[in-house]
């Protein structure tokens, strides 16, 4: 395998070629054999041919930032989409994985939201559930009224793109 | 340990004779290699690019850590059957590392019909999970196979090591432990979908993959509905409806990804025996193998040569080196394992066998794996021998060997002719891996020997009916023999027929040995003891 | 003096103004909101109290919440560093009211500065140059003409607004009408108050201010020039003082403008008179912000001068002690603001987490900063997150000294224009004191990123690349053989 990233928005291929006797490695088509060392998580030190890059490091959520010879760098990583909708499977509706009743919308026909905002809480089981936005979009639609009771498989909520 | 000092003369014409013979032996099997493996018409290629499907190399190539080895097993399956049209047996399997791991991959070959599964393709899967099993490395199944070749149902389906030996493999493994992820590229169908049921662990491309007892046309036929894979069995139905697969990708590149870190989060289990030394390389030429190995099946060479270009550092702890000295014996280093070495120098005497089975007990008393490097044209025969006890030290020998709770693992150098065959750990004696080199020639006896007996038979009959004796038919019956011996007495028939692990150019032993032992050690070693041994 | 003193601000001016009041003795009381909780300037002060807001400067803006805190804790004073409620007359009264010092000028400056056109007529009225100008007293109509009349090119502004909002720029006659009328619209938008106001622009102007002190009572001192030319999106990226190449009489001819101002109004407190420099020499007044500026440390530090003392001097009564022929500018000083934002994004304001900071240190270098590692950056404040200033005994060691801090400088986790800040000091025409307001627009191509040697950015993947599990365990934790094996294949 091969490591896909893009520094400040270039693409780039990294590869390890070999561990032995150095760990060696491609970015394109030049190869770097090196030393790495890491005395914390966000500092590293790399040795390529006799120079000595010595550097700081954060990972976000989306990247690494790394700080070296007085300059910042954007590292974007090979990535893939985890958990829940891994495949960024876009759902218009959200169902009722229970009978209950509604007990409050936060929200009204019309409102955009945004991912991850609370639409409407429900309650089934002696337990209060927050549905939320799993995307931006526009409710579309609010079907079930507050203090209203609705079946398994109930749409709840419906989402139109902006 | 000393060094082995290498008596071969690289200047001598002997040597350039052989080389030529073993280089070319290498080229040819090199060249056969490109074929099965790469070689496809370019309609099945264009195919699957269309899909957005990778061909399943590719898939292997991203799917193993980037940098490191990868041991393809049994190549060349299949590869003098069914006309050879299932190169390699539509099917990869092999080692190699996964996010640190030691794993077996057995990965569907697309590129064949399909990835259609044929008597030996389904051997060569339950060859590939018997490995697993006694190794214990974790599997990742890269499925895409359209299914059982209908045409040849009856060598796929009924018997115990056919394709139900797949999934019975895939519980005991789960059963063991031993961690089993599916990655699911493309359809499996009826049999196939229960690999990845019975993994621990399975990921499926959204679009691509498809998990069903009945495909589309089955349906069809038999319910008259008219649906597409997706409907019927597609990432989204199996991860969120049925629960039957756990993940969905978008991508290939993705679901090798998920397949990746899932292997991440696998327990690392310490080894049965870690490495001793650094793995140092020999100190001759590995290379010069190719002047060693004679050039004719009858020629003898002296095995430490080979010894010497095999294991770390050329260094060689001989046991009993001047009893018995048709059978070499001794510990050495291979990557910085030790093992236990026992290689034919000569046909196997009473000496030599007693010497073979009690270094066996040696290393099974010292935890050391064994080598069998096998080039033998058999145990010595006739009154004297007899008288000596030949057979019963063969049977010492078998016994220690059948009895060994260390690994065993042999390379077939030249011949393996007769219950030689047995004794030096041949195929039916679970040997954790068995290699070929390409100059290799396997047979209960020899072509020559072979024919000769059967002639004297056919003439003894004819003698016994007065018959006259009429020498062409004699002939012809030598002629034929000798043949149908040449055929099946090669490295490349052995390989069709799986009666090894793969051919490998010797000089890629070091490496082959290399990975063989390390996987090998992930068992822990089992009970000591042994039969009843014929004094 | 004070014995206590609010600071109704958050961030790095609420640091600064409790290391004054730490150093003075005085206690000090932040206010924050929840999203602030941990903050450096919540945790720095003597005592806190939270205050609640849906939207966190609302809480910061809550006028009542303030005063309710002051009374709970006993503040005298309220310091409300720059922002927020600084320049609020009305919070200036309500505190005063309150019976609480607001450290400021008195609530009647604050709307006299507060309006660009009435600060303007009085500056005009008092002998101060203002640019020509018209402005919007009858209809949208009527006001093109008499636009138009001042001659080109023309700066349109919401009479109201400050920061750039609703500011256009005219340079032919064509295009004054649609440009008044968007004007007028934003304004009405930003400020809820839709007159605007034209005046003659000066091409290629220099912004040059003048800090002052006053007493209240007619005393003015000014503490001479800063130069705020180097700005983005109308807001000042790069200060210094003294300006280069600005002829002493010319300075102070300005210096002296200011304190005219700042006497006929009897101002109150630290204050800042900007103006508008052209290239032939004529400088125009542009306005006063009633308040401490974000860029007074570089004042403070060729003069030697606390401004936070000072201010909290003359608010607790103790008037002016300084005196004009006192206060000397000595060496150079620079300022840059760090700011969360993208400037290869058109300075797009970004957001994220102070995951890693280092702040640099060495001789002539001072952080000001209101951030420390871990802090979530959001969209909820201001997208500048310290300041560096730098002091030499030139403007070119100072220069060199702030390039070899902000290279030092280590802020990660949020994208921040500490690179490009760099580039301009870099830069050969900022390096020659050739400043005007158009700067980093004319020097765009020299302040993009220099390409990257093929070795930094290999070790820059490999640096990224081994944070990941993937490629840690792929590099590192491959077991023997198959390390030494290698890329393999039989």
């Amino acid at each position: 395998m091969a490591f896909d990233i893009a520094i400040d928005g270039q693409e780039r291929t990294a590869d390890i070629l070999a561990r032995k006797p150095d760990l060696t490695v491609s970015l394109g088509d030049a190869v770097y054999p090196l030393i790495y060392s890491a005395h914390a998580p966000e500092e590293f030190e790399i040795q390529i041919a006799g120079k000595t890059y010595k550097g700081f490091r954060y990972a976000t959520a989306e990247e690494v930032h790394v700080r070296l010879d007085g300059r910042t760098f954007v590292v974007e990583l090979p990535r893939f989409g985890g958990g829940h909708g891994a495949g960024g499977k876009q759902d218009n509706e959200i169902r009722a994985d229970m009978p209950g009743t509604v007990v409050s919308l936060h929200c009204k026909e019309g409102d955009e939201v945004t991912s991850g905002q609370k639409l409407l809480t429900i309650e089934s089981m002696k337990l209060q559930i927050s549905m939320v936005a799993p995307r931006d979009g526009v409710v579309a639609k609010l079907p079930v009224a507050a203090n209203t009771t609705f079946e398994r498989g109930a749409v709840l909520a419906a989402l139109k793109p902006v | 340990m000393q060094v082995l000092k290498t008596k071969i003369n690289t200047a001598s014409e002997d040597f350039r004779v052989r080389y030529a013979h073993n280089k070319g032996l290498a080229a040819a099997l090199k060249d056969k290699l490109h074929q099965v493996r790469h070689v496809r018409p370019q309609r099945d290629l264009d195919r699957l690019a269309k899909q957005g499907k990778l061909t399943p190399r590719q898939r292997i190539e991203k799917l193993i850590d980037p940098g490191t080895p990868f041991l393809e097993l049994s190549s060349l399956a299949a590869n003098m059957a069914y006309n050879g049209e299932a190169p390699g047996a539509s099917v990869i399997t092999g080692i190699g590392i996964v996010s640190g791991r030691e794993v077996m991959i057995n990965a569907g070959d697309s590129t064949v019909k399909g990835g259609a599964w044929y008597p030996l393709t389904v051997q060569k899967i339950v060859r590939c999970l018997d490995i697993a099993i006694e190794n214990h490395l974790p599997v990742v199944h890269v499925c895409d196979s359209a299914g059982a070749q209908l045409q040849l149902q009856s060598e796929v389906f009924p018997d115990k090591y056919m394709a139900g030996r797949i999934f019975r493999n895939q519980a005991v493994l789960s059963k063991m432990g031993i961690k089993q992820v599916s990655l699911v590229m493309g359809h499996c169908t009826a049999g196939g979908a229960y690999i990845p049921a019975m993994s621990d662990y399975s990921v499926i491309v959204r679009g691509t993959g498809g998990v069903f007892l009945g495909g589309p046309p089955l349906v069809k036929a038999a319910t008259g509905q008219v649906m597409t894979a997706d409907e019927i069995g597609g990432a989204d139905l199996h991860t969120q409806l049925s629960g039957t697969v756990d993940y969905a990708a978008n991508t290939e590149d993705e679901a090798i990804a998920m397949g990746r870190e899932i292997i991440a989060q696998f327990q690392d289990k310490p080894k049965a025996r870690t490495r001793i030394g650094l793995g140092q390389a020999p100190l001759y030429d590995p290379d010069e193998l190719y002047g060693i190995i004679p050039d004719d099946i009858k020629k003898s060479f002296d095995i430490r040569e080979v010894i010497a270009r095999v294991v770390d550092g050329s260094r060689f702890h001989e046991y009993k080196p001047d009893y018995g000295t048709t059978l070499v014996t001794g510990y050495a280093e291979i990557w910085g394992f030790q093992v236990g070495i026992i290689a034919n120098n000569g046909i196997l005497f009473n000496d030599s066998t007693k010497k073979a089975a009690h270094f066996i007990e040696l290393c099974n008393q010292n935890n050391t794996p064994i080598l069998f490097l096998q080039n033998i044209t058999g145990y010595m025969v006739g009154r004297d021998y007899e008288i000596a006890g030949i057979t019963k030290d063969g049977a010492k020998m078998i016994m220690a060997q059948v009895a060994s709770h260390v690994p065993k693992i042999t390379v077939m150098c030249h011949a393996s002719y007769g219950a030689g065959n047995y004794g030096m750990c041949g195929r039916a004696y679970d040997g954790r891996f068995l290699f070929t080199w390409p100059n290799h020639q396997i047979a209960v006896m020899g072509n020559e020997q072979a024919a000769g007996t059967l002639v004297d038979v056919k003439r003894a009959q004819l003698e016994r009916t007065g018959a006259k004796v009429d020498q062409a038919v004699l002939d012809k019956i030598r002629d034929d023999t000798i043949k149908a011996f040449a055929t099946q007495t090669s490295a490349y028939y052995s390989t069709s027929q799986l009666w090894d692990d793969g051919i490998i150019d010797p000089t890629d032993t070091r490496n082959a040995l290399g990975i063989a032992i390390s996987a090998s050690l992930n068992a822990p070693f089992g009970p000591q003891g042994a039969g009843v041994y014929r004094f | 003096m004070l014995k206590k003193v609010l600071i109704a601000n958050r961030g790095e001016i609420a640091c600064r103004v409790m290391r004054t009041c730490k150093r003075l003795g005085i206690a000090s009381v932040a206010v924050y909101h929840h999203e602030d909780r941990n903050a450096p300037h919540v945790a720095m002060a003597d005592e806190k109290v939270q205050l609640t807001g849906q939207v966190p400067t609302q809480a910061y803006l809550d006028q009542e919440q303030i005063v309710a805190a002051c009374k709970a804790t006993g503040a005298e004073a309220v310091h409300p560093g720059y922002g927020f409620l600084s320049e609020n007359a009305g919070f200036a009264k309500r505190i005063t009211e309150a019976g609480i010092t607001f450290i400021g000028p008195d609530p009647e400056v604050i709307t006299l500065m507060g309006d660009k056109i009435i600060s303007r007529e009085f500056a005009a009225k008092h002998g101060i140059p203002v640019a020509p100008s018209a402005k919007q007293t009858g209809t949208i109509e009527a006001f093109i003409k008499e636009a138009a009349a001042i001659g080109f090119p023309l700066l349109i502004k919401a009479s109201a607004g400050g920061g750039g909002k609703g500011m256009k720029i005219v340079r032919k006659t064509e295009e004054l009408e649609e440009n008044i009328r968007v004007a007028a619209s934003e304004a009405q938008r930003y400020f809820s108050d839709g007159r605007v106001y034209a005046e003659r622009l000066v091409d290629m102007p220099r912004h040059i201010e003048v800090q002052v002190l006053g007493d209240g009572k007619g005393n003015v001192v000014h503490l001479f020039e800063r130069e705020c030319s180097i700005q983005r999106r109308y807001q000042k990226v790069v200060e210094e003082s003294p300006a280069p190449n600005l002829p002493a009489k010319l300075r102070d001819e300005i210096c002296a403008s200011a304190v005219r101002l700042c006497a006929a109004a009897k101002y109150k407190n630290a204050g800042t008179v900007e103006f508008i420099l052209g290239s032939k020499g004529e400088y125009y007044f542009l306005e006063m912000n009633t308040r401490l500026q974000v860029e007074h440390p570089v004042t403070e530090i060729v003069l030697g001068l606390d401004l936070v003392e000072e201010q909290l001097k003359i608010a607790s009564g103790q008037g002016l002690a300084l005196k004009q022929s006192d206060i000397r500018q000595n060496g150079h000083a620079l300022e840059v603001r760090v700011c969360a934002e993208r400037p290869e994004k058109d300075f797009q304001p970004a957001t994220g987490r102070v995951g890693v900071l280092r702040v640099p240190q060495g001789e002539g270098v001072r952080w000001d900063g209101g951030i420390r590692e871990g802090q979530a950056v959001t969209p909820a404040f201001d997208s500048m997150l310290a300041k560096l200033i730098s002091y030499g005994p030139d403007r070119a060691t100072a220069i060199g000294r702030l390039a070899g801090a902000l290279r030092d400088t280590v802020l990660l986790g949020v994208p921040t224009n500490i690179d490009f800040l760099s580039r301009i000091m870099a830069n050969p025409v900022f390096k020659d004191g050739k400043l005007h307001t158009g700067f980093i627009k004319e020097q765009g191509e020299s302040l993009m990123p220099a390409p990257v040697p093929a070795a930094t950015e290999a070790a820059v993947a490999v640096a990224a690349l081994t944070i990941t599990d993937d490629f840690q365990a792929s590099a590192f934790h491959t077991p023997e053989p198959y390390a030494s094996i290698g890329a393999w294949r039989n």
